[in-house]
Formats: C-alpha cells, structure tokens, sequence
C-alpha cells in the first residue's frame, strides 16, 4: 500500500485505485507548497488568522 | 446602454423596465448556445420583477437605485425555487433554495432584474469555467478560448452584452481572473464587507462575493445597493454602508502609487507587464515595490483552500468521489491528506503576511499588479509557462491574485484598453476598507482612456 492509500485510510477514506495517480501529483503539489510555507521562520508571537479581520 | 443609463431612463419613465428584461432575454437566447454563460434563464422571474419595477414608475414610488437594470449570479448564489448547483452534479440532489441569497435580496430592492444563474467551475475551484456537468464557458472576444473562472459564466455575460451586471464569488481569484479574460470591471471587496449569506461556500476563510460590470461607475452602483451588515454571515463585519457613487470621480491629487515587483512580475509574462506599465504611466510617478513573502501568502491560501474545501466536501468525496468533476476531485482529494502542521502554519504565515502588507501600506496609498500573468488561454489548454517553467494552466491562472485575497485587500480589476489583442486586466489594490480609492482609480483610467470594457457586438 502506497503512501497516499495509508494517508487516505488513516482519515477514514478509500481511494479509487483509478484516482490514486491523480490524487498523489496534486499531493505532491500541496506539499511542495507546504514547504513554502514551513521556511518561513515565523516568531512564536505569530497568531493564526483563521477568520482575517483586517 | 450601461446599468446607470438604465436605472435613469425606467426611473425617468422613458424606458420600460420589461422592454428591457424581453430584450436581454431575447439576447440571451441568441448568444447563450454559443458562449454557454446561463446555466438557468429564469424568464418569468425576470418579468415579473420587472413588472414590478414599471407598476412602482407608474405609481410614483421610488423604484430603487438598478431600476430595471438586469443581471446574473453565478450559480452558488441561493435563488428561491432552484438547487443551488454550485457547479456540481452532487449539490442538484438538495432541496431547492427557500428564498434568495441576502445579496440578491438587495439586488430586489434595489429594483434590479434577475435574468438568471451562470455557469462555473465545479465548487469553485478552477480558474477556466471548464465544467464536466454543465459544458465549459466560451470567451466572448474568442469563443476558441476560456471566460476564466471559476466565475467565468458571470464575467462572459457581461462581456458579451447579455446583461448589465453579474455577481461572482472569488475564494483566491475568481472574479479578477475572469474579469481580465473578458475584459471587464470586477470588483473583490475587502473580506467581510459583503454578507454571503444563503450561498454556497467553499472556503470560509478565503470567500468573497462581489460584482462585474461594464463600466467604473456602473460596478460602483452595484457594490454601494450591495452594502451593509448582516448578522447571519460570522465573517461579516459590522460596518455602516460606506457609498462610493457619490465621490467616484473626486480622485484626490498626490496619490502615493506603487507598482508591484518582485513575485507580480516574475510569474506574469511580458505582455501583461508591459501593459501594466503602459496604464502605470498614465497615473503619473509610479515606484516599484516589493511585497515581502508573496510567494509564501500564496502557498498559504493554495494550503488553506485545499484543506478546508476538502473538509467541506469531506463525506461527498468517501461516498460518491465518481460524481464530481476530475478536475476538482483528485484536488479535493489530496486536499484531505494534508497535515495539519502545513494547514496551521498557513495559518500563521497569513497574519505574518497582512503585517508586511500593512508596513508597506504606510508609504503607499494604491498599488498596482497585473491581474492574470497571461490573456485568455484556449479551451482544453493544460498548461502556461511562467519563468520559463511549465505548470498546470488551471491552478495557475491565480498566482497573481492569490496573494491579496490571502489576507483579505480590496481590489478591483480594470480592463486595459488594447485594440487588436485579447483583454487584459490589472489589479487596482487598496489597503483594508478602502475599496473607495480603488473604484476612484479605475474610473480616473476609464477616463483618462487608459481602460474601458470590451462588450462583444
């Protein structure tokens, strides 16, 4: 079982084999975004901004 | 005619409000075929309201400040007695929509005209109105190429002449993106000027309403009958109506104008910022700027759109993944596997940004970026290259407006005038709740010739 159908099943999902290939390259791409944002040193005072009230 | 010269003459009673509803509608069913704008035409709505509208005229009461002025909503808006489609098959199994969206509600008592709902992308999440339901939305000026999305059958009516006016939704820019396709005015108002109220969503954090129109003026009109608080939308901010109508053409002088680099110009091509620079240079003496941590603002909103739009669409996605469109299930599905670190420290990175943003608002009062790197691309087309690397066209299409709706800045596209090329849109930016000086941008450009909306014969 691949990376992507144990990541899926540990938050209740099966995935059609059909979809895996699509489903991994999108996967790939959001964690090549997440490593953008995981570089950004962000001081501990940093508070989320779920609702952004500007 | 623009929606102001409508609302004058059926206020004036020169103009009947239903003459004008049969004539859209005719033209509706002319281009609609072809251009696949409307995904429904509401025809006896439309006439009833504006029978309305011409009983109030002949009765001497005050018919509302759109008086017959007809328009469309992109199909997330509730429209009492239609299933909220939002672009899917799935949505169209729920019971039909009690009433109206808030927004549209106002859009009655402004005595606009409802023709109907437009077509988009499948819950929102595309940039090119390519949808596997309901067919993909032609562009208007080049029916071989995509309206832009994922309100493109909002921006394609107006572009096309098939209404005055339309109103989208744009989560990380889709109202700006198709506005610039189609070379119209699109307006993202700050987040949480708006109510969203009784429309579907797609990432509660991210999701805007706000309107297209021909002209800066008419788009002006239509945000100001949009205003006002509304308790049943959390996002939504307690905030008197603040009208632009009044003060659009009072531009005030010595206006502190910055042109985006850095980010906005590494991933749009040379046309668009060539065009860019073109409209700059008419506003005067233009500095360039950098906005620190675009790349990352952007990421973040790519993060949080595909974590919460999976969340939403979480048990669709385990029990019936066959029924959504291949181009947003594979990405909602991935979307769900994200984790949580990524998501929270998306989170973190958007306040770090607004602060960045805020600093460089002290030294400028408006900045300035393309809206799409690119004009419209074809129909089918998979991929754009920007810096000179390939990437998949549809997420793509964005990453020029990502950044802004990331942390909520009220924009408003103004389409550059450009004989013989395809539209082109920028981004007039203005710090938080000042779409004002924004609005007054545009209609200096449209003024000043530098902008004006092509409406397709």
């Amino acid at each position: 079982m691949g990376d992507v159908e144990r990541s899926a099943r540990a938050v209740g999902l099966t995935i059609d084999q059909r979809y895996l290939e699509g489903v991994a390259a999108n996967l790939e791409r959001l964690m090549a975004q997440a490593r953008l944002v995981m570089d950004v040193a962000l001081p501990l005072e940093t508070e989320p901004a779920p609702i952004f009230r500007p | 005619m623009t929606a102001a010269e409508i609302a004058d003459a059926v206020r004036a009673g020169r103009v009947r409000a239903t003459a004008i509803a049969q004539a859209a509608l005719a033209r509706i069913e002319a281009r609609n075929p072809a251009l696949n704008a409307f995904t429904d035409v509401l025809r006896d709505r439309a006439l009833r309201e504006a029978g309305a509208v011409d009983r109030a005229v002949a009765a001497g009461r005050d018919p509302g400040p759109l008086a017959g002025v007809p328009y469309g909503v992109k199909n997330l808006y509730d429209v009492a007695g239609l299933p909220t489609r939002a672009g899917s098959l799935i949505n169209r199994d729920r019971p039909a929509a009690p009433c109206d969206a808030v927004l549209v509600q106002r859009m009655v008592q402004a005595g606009a005209v409802l023709l109907g709902s437009q077509n988009m992308d499948e819950y929102a999440y595309g940039f090119t109105t390519e949808n596997a339901h309901d067919g993909t939305t032609r562009n208007p000026h080049d029916e071989a190429r995509v309206a832009g999305g994922s309100s493109g059958g909002s921006a394609a009516a107006v572009a096309a002449g098939l209404c005055s006016f339309s109103l989208g939704s744009d989560t990380n820019g889709s109202i700006r993106v198709p506005a610039s396709f189609c070379g119209i005015f699109g307006l993202k108002p700050t987040y949480g000027r708006l109510p969203r109220s009784h429309t579907f969503p797609f990432v509660f954090d991210l999701d805007h309403l706000g309107p297209f129109a021909a002209t800066a003026t008419d788009l002006a009109l239509v945000y100001d009958a949009l205003q006002g608080p509304d308790p049943a939308d959390p996002a939504c901010a307690n905030r008197a109506i603040a009208p632009t109508v009044p003060h659009i053409f009072s531009l005030p002088s010595g206006l502190r104008i910055g042109v985006l680099h850095g980010w906005f110009r590494d991933m749009a091509q040379e046309e668009a910022c060539t065009a860019l620079d073109e409209a700059a240079a008419a506003l005067g003496p233009v500095s360039a700027v950098i906005l620190p941590g675009a790349e990352q603002a952007r990421a973040a909103a790519f993060l949080i759109t595909a974590a919460q739009g999976a969340n939403l669409h979480f048990a669709a996605l385990r029990d019936r993944a066959e029924d959504f469109d291949p181009a947003t299930r594979d990405r909602l599905l991935a979307g769900a596997l994200l984790p949580a670190q990524a998501v929270q420290q998306a989170q973190r990175v958007r306040r770090w940004f607004a602060e960045q943003v805020a600093e460089v608002f002290t030294c400028f009062d408006i900045l300035l970026a393309p809206a799409t790197p690119c004009p419209a691309t074809l129909i089918g087309q998979q991929t754009i290259f920007l810096r000179g690397i390939e990437l998949p066209a549809r997420p793509s299409l964005g990453v020029l407006t990502q950044p802004l709706s990331c942390i909520g800045l009220p924009v408003v596209v103004v389409p550059l005038r450009r004989p013989g090329a395809l539209p082109l849109g920028i981004q007039v930016i203005a710090p938080p709740w000042q779409e004002l000086r924004a609005l007054q941008v545009a209609a200096w450009l449209e003024r000043a010739g530098v902008a004006g909306a092509r409406i397709a014969a």
